[in-house]
């Protein structure tokens, strides 16, 4: 692997590691379990590795931004994730922070244009 | 699906204490959740192999399921662990050496045997919070100017496959068993009909230059015969009972609690027992064996109240 391709995909993994838990909280606005959790990021083009997003699940349940459920009524127990009333407080101010990060970005790019 | 399950028993092992047996459910059911939307309901077992093989090293799994901030980093949790358990070990030998030195070296009378068994504990808890507080001191100091560089997210390569391949330890115990079977069979059928064999052995000892403390009183043995076969009778159906239900993890528990106890007991008995021991003037003989055997089952039963309570506290989470 050239160095190219290696730094750049350090950098992009490192991007996507900053963001993970902001795309995970928006697309936990409904109900959703762990594997159709990474089908619905993984539609949008984002690749994502399962044994990472897992234990980050948990961490976010422990830290009360979802809140989650056993559901039993299917073939076998499965659990189900949803944005905590916490967690929302948390995405609006992260959805800011991202919308006023990427109009910054856009005007760095722009001076140097 | 038995190698979904063998996969998760060896996450499982490394997995942090409290809350592993939540985290082992939850993968459990993003696992099958995944197999069954890739090959259906009924995948072969190279597939799911295949599957369990891209999604990580159980090892590498589990790691990723400690929590970033460590006084001592998640990477460095192995070593940690080994060098405690090697702290612990060889501090015992170390004091359990001396003990026998002192033993055989000097006239140690029956309050001091006791006194000086008791102090090889003691003496093996205190050097080894002395021993594991300098190697913890030493750990985090280094881990402060050596920087850990966490895992990437999505960057580690799958180098080595443990799926399907972990083996129950319930093998090493097994042959405990079988042995401890055959054992208690043997001396059954010595005390009850042929407890001379006791006094030959003692004899081929004396014949071959060495010095015994006492002998065995066999009109003890021939007097509580009864007393003795309730008790091997009861360790034997025990073992053969645990034997048949080998695979039931709650009477794993249930036997060795038991059968450490029961051990323990019959092995003091034995020892405070002075009528057992003719011309006594010295350890050596019977009793040094039944002396070990108090040390040995006092040591595993200690290991297994730990193991209890660290069972209990994992299932409180």
């Amino acid at each position: 692997m050239s160095d190219y391709k290696k730094i750049t995909d350090n950098l992009i993994q490192e991007f996507r590691r900053g963001i993970l838990v902001y795309i995970v909280l928006l697309n936990c606005k409904k109900s959703v379990y762990g594997y159709s959790l990474v089908g619905k990021i993984e539609e949008t083009g984002i690749p994502i590795e399962k044994n990472t997003l897992y234990p980050l699940l948990r961490r976010l349940e422990k830290q009360k931004l979802l809140s989650s459920e056993w559901s039993v009524d299917e073939s076998r127990p499965r659990k189900y994730y949803q944005i905590s009333e916490f967690g929302e407080r948390v995405l609006e101010t992260l959805s800011k922070e991202w919308v006023d990060l990427i109009k910054k970005i856009n005007l760095i790019e722009e001076e140097i244009k | 699906m038995k190698k979904v399950e063998n996969y998760l028993t060896s996450v499982k092992e490394h997995l942090p204490l409290i809350g592993r047996e939540s985290i082992v459910m939850e993968l459990r059911s993003f696992l099958l959740d995944e197999i069954e939307e890739k090959f259906g309901e009924s995948p072969t077992g190279s597939e799911i192999e295949e599957f369990l093989k891209v999604y990580g090293d159980p090892e590498e799994v589990a790691e990723k399921y400690y929590s970033e901030r460590h006084i001592i980093p998640a990477t460095y949790t192995k070593l940690y662990m080994l060098v405690v358990k090697f702290i612990v070990f060889a501090v015992f030998i170390a004091f359990t050496a001396s003990f026998f030195v002192k033993l055989l070296s000097s006239d140690l009378r029956d309050s001091q045997i006791f006194t000086e068994v008791l102090s090889i504990f003691a003496n093996t808890l205190t050097a080894s919070i002395s021993g594991i507080g300098f190697f913890t001191v030493l750990l985090i100091v280094y881990s402060k100017f050596k920087k850990v560089i966490p895992e990437e997210a999505g960057l580690k390569k799958v180098t080595k496959s443990k799926t399907g391949s972990h083996k129950y330890s319930k093998d090493h115990s097994l042959v405990e068993v079988i042995i401890s079977i055959i054992g208690s069979i043997a001396i059954l059928v010595i005390i009850n009909f042929f407890p001379e064999l006791i006094t030959k052995g003692e004899d081929l000892f004396i014949n071959a230059g060495l010095k015994l403390g006492h002998r065995v009183n066999i009109e003890f043995i021939n007097k509580y015969v009864l007393v003795f076969n309730f008790f091997w009778s009861v360790s034997i159906i025990l073992e053969m009972v645990y034997f048949i239900n080998r695979k039931k993890a709650s009477f794993k528990l249930a036997y060795e609690g038991l059968s450490h106890t029961l051990h323990l007991a019959l092995g003091l008995v034995l020892l405070q027992s002075s009528a057992l021991y003719l011309d006594y003037t010295g350890l050596i003989g019977v009793k040094l064996v039944f002396l070990i055997s108090v040390i040995v089952n006092s040591f595993e039963l200690f290991g297994f109240v730990l193991k209890y309570v660290f069972k209990r506290l994992e299932m409180l989470n």
